[in-house]
């Protein structure tokens, strides 16, 4: 009788073994094929099948025709390189992670999209981006290095290359989105730009002659006055030590919540909130931005402004508006590395990718074909223009199946087409801006963070509860700045700024 | 004079009941006439219970977002299905061998169960377990076993703690007299006498995996399996994500121009909860006769 | 011996029966258990979780470097206490009622009815609180205080508002969880004994004092063990999103999740978000520890483990 318990026990424990380990077995080489048909090339033997390209990026809306896109991309890629293309198109909310979790358990990935406005320089730090070297990157992508140019120093940390600034608005001016209207009522030339004084006067004639208006708001919930209109510093990175004046004086880093300017952008932010300017809680609104600017509510946002935003504000809102600037264009390591395309460890064959890469530099079609799908299906051209484009007869922005027209995610936007809404020169346009840029002095510069972790962190904390508020004018400044500096001291910004001294003059000295 | 008493009590009962009704309801309406209004509308006028002008715009945007939602509706009822019955099974059987007191090693499983309450592996490891050593990527286990919603300790302990409490000890007994097996006296006696207990934790489970949308957002990345909750908390997340974004904004915007925001947000809720709340009356009539065996019991 | 082992083998279907969820449980909780060592790794990626560098407690530093860790500690724990206050007399006092309830059809509708926000996801619940709260389209500024010729309250940049706004919005989605639980324990009590009481004259009141509360001792204790175990942790979605992450208001609504969120979101280190969680659940562990223990001497039935 005990025995028979016994060996019953060891036949079951036998039996829940070989089950389990089958699983692994079938399951570890099959992977998920069954399921994702797109995923069967993954496991295909290489050396047998074409090399495939498994790009994962991230996109504001899902597209209905992923499926054809991908499938013409992959065809024209493996005409002129030999190579399949898979795309992992993410929307935002997840794709951090997501993109984190597949490297980590090393599934199959071999392009990602990071951004320097968010993790790129812990990326590299913690070696989740492949570092490569000049010659490799020369050799395999060298049309890629010519169109980016100076821009690589963006992504060139201790003379290893972790990817390419995507060629786009390689800076950010800000300053007003304003309806048309307002600006006729006005008589504002937009053109010529505003300064804070002139808005002082704009804003109080708007307020006095627009009852039912909100004057102006910030750009989205979460961005401050200060973030989208008076930036004039280079915030290397986490803003915990920057370079006043665009960086163009010499490389001091500086406390920006000590100095005057940050004093005065606050007050002003102040006045402009106890006037009455600002959209109440616009800090805090979920719908502060263009949910409040598309219903009429208010007339002006203070915005980030590069060559595309007027049409683009236009479209979206179904008002007509245009910008004036307030701070000029600047560049610095963050905006050129808004989105890089950077090669994961995890990849396996990183000169394939290169290539690849090379082709949505230089390659007018693989890149069309990625940005605005298929021609005849998503798009055709307007007649008489080889530029312009728009959609298909009988096609629709509600039918069509695939509208990403995210010029700014891939390779360069100077090969791109122009849809018919946007002036026809836009891409003389991006690279007037461009040029016109002022750039930093510190571009190129990636802080990290690693050796004062702790500190960073905790100031990170302070600056989180006080920089929001403080710059949207929502507390007062008499009260709360001198709080918030002290608090600045005891979490230790002194100690980030002393490092990151350290690492911007060693840096410099490199150059 | 006795009737009187109990009237009272009862009475007593459904007003401060009505109250939480109303205290649960309130806001609730207010999120439904929200989804019925016409986006601008809430701009220009403010939420309120009855708005000023109604609109089926929302609904209209969710329909237009395609057919999905209909495939996501299946696989929401699948798993939910499968999972609820499932791990009701398993949690009912460790949470009654636990309830038994004279087993041997019953307080080190206990622990072990409670254990799994408090700490964890975090995320990066469990997904690593998940993806390169069971390869549930892309299928249906990925919605059905990781997170703990088929097994989840506070259940197994809760279910042991009302055997503990509400399973007379000589009805184990005399069937043990009467020859019968642990098996049979688990599933022709126990059972059927607990099921308060069990349509509680049912309930539990079910409502877990109707909900869930974080094993999707982990583990899938094929769309033809999203849950409906993976659905609608993409797009939500999408939103929120996209509102609160200041880098490439004006792509950001352009989806969001599109979309009436206040509005979906809100029918986006009442589109994943109104087949609960259809249900729900069907799973309560257990609640009922459990009430009856309760009484009968003693 | 003999003997235990032939008490073993004749419980052995209830081992079997055991089987499939501890398995479980080993699987899904107890083997991802050794990648907590990433708390005292600096993660690099190309080497893996067990390959990289050791980095002693440096990742835990930052919990402790500034001023603001009594402020998150402080109020992770008041919140906890308070909800679990609110809910475990919330849940009782309608459970009670509920029993009290002979028809059928309003049985259903109050029971279905105070679930109902349960359901919500908590980004759901965050866009209906600001619904009431927003100072520009919000019900309460634009529905009540406006009418009523009130200036408007800027709740989302009033601190002093919070500590009673969070419990409520805590109770509205939770109090009929714990309702349903405990209901499901009260209507399971033997009839036969109010039965008796009531032939002794008890009033209702004594018979929920005496029987009642007394017959769901166990299941109270449970519950609140269990709570008093996740005391530092704090339910990010409604301290971060319901809360819209209000600078202002942090006074009263950071605790240590929403903390460790905010400082590593620009970073998003591995290490020290493994970190936090290991200390949570470590301090946690210890208090339910020290309370079970307790617990063995004065009530040994009841006690956890």
């Amino acid at each position: 009788m005990k025995k028979k318990i016994v060996s019953k026990v060891f036949a079951l424990l036998l039996a829940a073994c070989t089950v389990l380990s089958a699983c692994g077995n079938e399951s570890g080489n099959q992977s998920v094929g069954q399921t994702d048909k797109s995923e069967t090339n993954d496991t295909v033997q290489e050396g047998e099948e074409p090399y495939t390209i498994v790009y994962a990026f991230d996109v504001w809306v899902q597209q209905a025709d992923w499926d054809l896109v991908e499938e013409n991309l992959s065809n024209i890629v493996y005409d002129k390189i030999g190579a399949k293309v898979k795309l992992l198109p993410m929307t935002g909310a997840n794709y951090q992670q997501e993109v984190n979790l597949m490297i980590t358990s090393g599934e199959k990935l071999d392009l990602v999209n990071a951004s320097a406005r968010t993790t790129f320089s812990s990326d590299v730090t913690s070696n989740k981006l492949l570092g490569l070297d000049e010659e490799t990157v020369r050799k395999y992508a060298p049309d890629a290095m010519e169109v980016i140019g100076d821009y690589m120093e963006a992504t060139t940390v201790d003379g290893k290359i972790y990817g390419f600034p995507t060629i786009r608005d390689m800076a950010s001016a800000y300053g007003l989105i304003l309806r048309n209207d307002i600006i006729e009522k006005y008589g504002i030339d937009a053109d010529a730009g505003l300064t804070v004084e002139q808005l002082d006067d704009l804003f109080a004639r708007i307020k006095e002659g627009e009852p039912d208006k909100y004057v102006t708001q910030p750009q989205s919930q979460g961005t401050s006055i200060l973030e989208s209109l008076f930036k004039t510093y280079d915030g290397l990175g986490d803003t915990m030590g920057v370079l006043m004046d665009w960086g163009q004086g010499d490389l001091t880093v500086q406390n920006l919540f000590d100095t005057e300017y940050y004093e005065e952008c606050v007050r002003k932010a102040r006045e402009w909130n106890e006037k009455g300017y600002i959209l109440p809680d616009a800090s805090t609104n979920p719908d502060t931005g263009v949910a409040y600017f598309k219903t009429g509510k208010v007339a002006s946002t203070m915005s980030l402004i590069h060559p595309g935003v007027p049409t683009d504000s236009t479209n979206m809102t179904g008002i007509p508006c245009s910008t004036a600037i307030v701070n000029p264009a600047f560049g610095n390591t963050q905006t050129v590395g808004a989105v890089i395309q950077s090669i994961p460890v995890s990849c396996k064959n990183p000169e394939k990718v290169l290539e690849f890469v090379n082709l949505l530099y230089s390659d007018a079609e693989v890149y069309n074909a990625l940005v605005w799908g298929i021609e005849g299906t998503h798009y055709q051209h307007v007649k008489g223009s080889e530029k312009w484009i728009t959609y298909p007869d009988g096609v629709t922005g509600e039918t069509s199946g695939y509208t990403l027209s995210a010029t700014y995610a891939f390779g360069n936007r100077y090969l791109s087409y122009i849809w018919n809404t946007d002036p026809e020169d836009l891409n003389e346009k991006y690279e007037e801006f461009n040029d016109n840029a002022i750039k930093s002095k510190a571009l190129g510069f990636v802080f990290d963070t690693t050796p004062v972790k702790a500190e960073a962190a905790a100031v990170q904390a302070v600056m989180d509860e006080y920089r929001l508020p403080l710059e949207n004018g929502v507390i007062d400044p008499d009260e709360n700045l001198p709080k918030f500096r002290q608090a600045l001291k005891d979490a230790g910004i002194d100690t980030v700024i002393a490092e990151k001294q350290r690492q911007l003059d060693e840096w410099a000295a490199t150059k | 004079m006795k009737r009187m008493k109990v009237n009272k009590s009862a009475l007593v009962a459904h007003i401060v009941l009505i109250c939480f009704v109303l205290f649960c309801t309130l806001p609730t309406l207010l999120l439904v006439t929200s989804s019925l209004s016409d986006n601008d509308s809430v701009f220009r006028n403010g939420y309120s219970f009855w708005p000023k002008e109604w609109s089926l715009g929302a609904y209209r945007y969710m329909a237009t977002q395609g057919q999905t939602i209909f495939r996501a509706y299946g696989i929401s009822i699948l798993t939910t299905f499968i999972g609820t019955i499932s791990g009701l099974m398993l949690t009912a059987m460790l949470g009654y061998t636990l309830s038994r007191n004279e087993l041997p090693g019953r307080k080190i499983i206990n622990f072990l169960v409670f254990f799994t309450l408090l700490f964890n592996g975090g995320m990066v490891p469990t997904y690593l377990l998940y993806v390169n050593t069971l390869h549930v990527k892309n299928t249906i286990f990925a919605l059905l076993l990781p997170n703990n919603i088929l097994v989840n300790g506070f259940n197994v302990l809760l279910v042991r703690t009302y055997f503990n409490n509400n399973t007379p000890k000589e009805l184990i007994e005399s069937a043990m007299v009467d020859g019968a097996k642990e098996f049979r006296i688990f599933f022709s006696i126990i059972m059927p006498i607990s099921k308060p207990i069990l349509a509680t934790v049912g309930l539990l489970i079910g409502i877990g995996y109707w909900n869930d949308w974080y094993n999707g957002l982990l583990y899938l990345t094929n769309t033809k399996l999203f849950s409906l909750q993976n659905y609608l908390n993409r797009i939500l997340l999408d939103i929120q994500f996209m509102t609160q974004s200041m880098a490439g904004s004006a792509e950001a915007a352009n989806a969001l121009g599109k979309m009436p925001t206040i509005t979906v947000r809100m029918a986006i809720a009442v589109i994943g909860i109104l087949p609960l709340m259809m249900i729900f009356p069907f799973f309560q009539s257990y609640f009922a006769r459990g009430m009856t065996v309760g009484a009968v019991k003693g | 011996m003999y003997k235990r082992l032939k008490k073993i083998k004749k419980l052995l279907p209830l081992y079997i029966m055991a089987l499939p969820a501890l398995v479980y449980l080993f699987i899904n909780n107890y083997l991802p258990l050794t990648g907590m060592v990433v708390a005292f790794k600096d993660f690099d990626y190309s080497k893996g979780i067990y390959g990289s560098d050791w980095a002693g407690f440096r990742n835990f530093l930052f919990l402790f470097k500034n001023s603001v860790a009594f402020i998150i500690t402080r109020n992770t724990i008041l919140y906890n206490v308070a909800f679990i206050i609110i809910n475990t007399f919330l849940g009782i006092l309608v459970a009670i009622l509920l029993s009290e309830v002979t028809s059928k059809k309003a049985l259903k509708v109050y029971q279905t009815v105070i679930l109902l926000p349960y359901l919500f996801s908590i980004v759901i619940i965050s866009y209906l609180v600001f619904a009431f709260l927003s100072t520009d389209v919000g019900f309460i500024n634009k529905g009540i205080l406006e009418p009523l010729g009130k200036s408007t309250i800027s709740w989302y940049n009033e601190s002093k508002y919070w500590p009673i706004i969070l419990p409520i919005v805590n109770t509205w989605k939770s109090f009929g969880f714990q309702a349903t639980i405990y209901y499901a324990n009260v209507i399971s009590i033997d009839k036969s004994y109010y039965e008796a009481a009531q032939l002794d004259g008890a009033s209702k009141l004594q018979q929920v004092r005496y029987i009642t509360l007394v017959l769901l001792k166990p299941v109270i204790i449970m519950m609140i063990l269990l709570a008093v175990g996740k005391i530092f942790y704090s339910d990010f979605g409604l301290f971060y999103q319901v809360t819209q992450n209000s600078g202002a208001i942090y006074s009263t609504t950071n605790t240590i999740d929403t903390y460790v969120y905010r400082t590593l979101i620009q970073t998003g280190d591995v290490g020290m978000s493994a970190a936090a969680g290991v200390y949570q659940s470590v301090v946690g562990f210890l208090i339910v520890l020290i309370t079970n223990l307790l617990l063995r001497k004065i009530s040994p039935e009841d006690s956890l483990f």
